[in-house]
């Protein structure tokens, strides 16, 4: 998101605080800027008000004004830049990436040298920057060894990595992350399919080079809910309170069996999902 | 219905870590209930209790319980206690959004949300809200193809599944469209797409995007949240093939669904 420092919308219609109703002073305040904000004032990536400018139209003490401020924080209506302001988030309602998985998994993409991610980013302008952080065995825990149908505790090939996105239309953003992504792989996959353990898996990423090995992919199926991030989630994906991610776990199938689970969590204000779903005959 | 207080063995507070102290308390509690030494329905112990144990103040606890609730961990009961929650609920409806839309359930005069309801087997009903003519708002606009503040009809609904709320939706209809049971209170079985069908036009599909946030205080209330629970944000368009037919939103309770999806490879 761009901040313009100058932006500070100080007309904004705000009254004092009303100590004669049953409300909490900091909520009435929060209410007020709450009601501006969603009509679109100040719009979003632009700045609210000084905590002083804030205090004196509400006639209230700053305590109560970072109170409110914070209230808006945890709803994820605004986000504070230090030193600078409080700003109302910009890409709130509206993902960076929408994942397409209906289409991002056809064979043409792999056969292209697309991988799913880089199939999905490129129709939206987006740009993606991924880093393996870990390549290496570790012992399967419950959900992912009921997900690769094998006992808790056999040892698994995993590989690390996380995902950051840009909009290609503002180039001079950084990049900001986006998702952290780990797929697990059963070792007798990782040994037939060596190309697992490099840091870059080539052109139309890892399920091509499951096919190449003669790993036919017949399906994939995903589960996905929606929570909070815990503390440490949330610092990987530099992510504020009031951020919500999105879980998705994903297990691809050959015609003998699954052969790689994977395990994501999106941070809620860069992606969403976009499914097309055909009503035709063929669904009957 | 709850149960009993457990007072897990906690491990003393680092005093030299450079992690503040309500965090690591935070930390300590996280690891219990990921470690399920605490389970959901299980009571934290008492706020004093904390305070005694890690041997702080009052305040430092609090704002720990605070982070948990932020986290959806866990949920406070006034006067009663805090007690561990699932972040997804355990029973959680099942949508799979490849299969609710099949034409089939609409000739057995089951809607979309009757089939996710039938995951459970929680009887579906609905709050009317509003049934009225409308200017439509610019991202129903856009997937109708219309102009922004083209009137549209619009039939907002309050949806139950059992004892919770779910869902709070709205389907805008191009006014053309909105005649008959369309417009009526009670659309009947099989829904809006087996009432547009019966029409004469033929659905070709659906395109359904989704993203997550935290509710607003409104939709939080209307949906009975706890704190620390987002909302998944919902736009289905349906189509025939040459024009937008309905334009379908829905705020959804993050913590009561879980969506499944099954995607061929070719």
């Amino acid at each position: 998101m761009r901040y313009d420092a100058h932006s500070g919308d100080n007309d904004l219609a705000l009254t004092p605080i009303d100590r004669t109703v049953d409300r909490s002073w900091y909520l009435q305040a929060a209410d007020q800027l709450r009601a501006h904000i969603v009509a679109g004032r100040p719009a979003p990536g632009n700045r609210l008000p000084s905590e002083l400018e804030l205090l004196h139209r509400f006639d209230a003490s700053r305590q109560t004004v970072r109170r409110a401020l914070e209230v808006l924080r945890q709803e994820g209506l605004v986000e504070p830049v230090k030193g600078v302001g409080v700003f109302v988030r910009a890409d709130r309602t509206t993902p960076v990436l929408y994942l397409r998985p209906q289409d991002r998994f056809k064979r043409v993409h792999r056969d292209a040298g697309d991988s799913a991610l880089h199939a999905d980013a490129r129709d939206q302008r987006v740009d993606i920057e991924q880093t393996v952080h870990a390549v290496g065995e570790v012992r399967a825990d419950p959900q992912v060894a009921a997900c690769l149908a094998i006992g808790a505790g056999t040892p698994v090939l995993v590989r690390r990595r996380l995902i950051s996105v840009r909009r290609r239309t503002s180039p001079s953003e950084a990049y900001r992350r986006a998702q952290l992504a780990d797929s697990y792989f059963p070792m007798a996959v990782a040994e037939r399919v060596p190309r697992l353990r490099d840091r870059n898996t080539g052109p139309g990423g890892t399920y091509a080079r499951l096919e190449d090995q003669g790993l036919v992919l017949s399906h994939f199926d995903e589960q996905v809910t929606f929570r909070m991030p815990n503390d440490e989630e949330a610092r990987w994906l530099r992510i504020g309170p009031g951020t919500p991610v999105i879980d998705l776990i994903r297990v691809a199938h050959t015609g003998s069996g699954p052969v790689e689970c994977f395990v994501s969590v999106m941070a809620g204000d860069k992606y969403g999902l976009e499914h097309r779903i055909a009503l035709d005959g063929s669904q009957e | 219905m709850h149960g009993a207080e457990r007072n897990p063995t906690l491990p003393d507070i680092d005093p030299t870590s450079d992690r503040p102290v309500y965090k690591q308390i935070a930390d300590a509690l996280r690891d219990q209930i990921e470690r399920e030494a605490l389970e959901p329905g299980d009571r934290l112990p008492s706020e004093a209790t904390l305070t005694r144990q890690f041997d702080t103040a009052r305040g430092t606890v609090r704002r720990a319980l605070a982070l948990l609730s932020a986290e959806g961990r866990v949920r406070t009961e006034r006067g009663v206690g805090v007690f561990v929650k699932n972040v997804v609920e355990a029973d959680a409806v099942v949508r799979q959004p490849y299969d609710r839309l099949k034409r089939h359930y609409r000739r057995q005069g089951k809607s979309p949300l009757l089939v996710d309801a039938d995951s459970r087997g929680l009887p579906v009903r609905q709050d009317m809200v509003e049934l009225a003519e409308v200017p439509a708002p610019p991202r129903v606009a856009e997937r109708l193809g219309v102009d922004t503040e083209t009137t549209v009809f619009v039939r907002r609904r309050r949806m139950w599944m059992g004892r919770t709320p779910t869902q709070l939706t709205a389907a805008y209809l191009p006014l053309d469209l909105a005649v008959g049971a369309l417009r009526a209170e009670d659309v009947g079985e099989g829904g809006t797409h087996a009432r547009i069908e019966e029409m004469g036009h033929r659905l070709t599909h659906v395109v359904e995007q989704l993203g997550v946030r935290m509710p607003t205080p409104r939709e939080k209330r209307q949906l009975r949240l706890q704190a620390g629970v987002p909302v998944v944000d919902l736009t289905q368009t349906a189509y025939t093939a040459d024009r937008a037919l309905e334009c379908f939103t829905a705020v959804i309770a993050g913590d009561r669904y879980r969506f499944e999806y099954r995607i061929p490879a070719e």
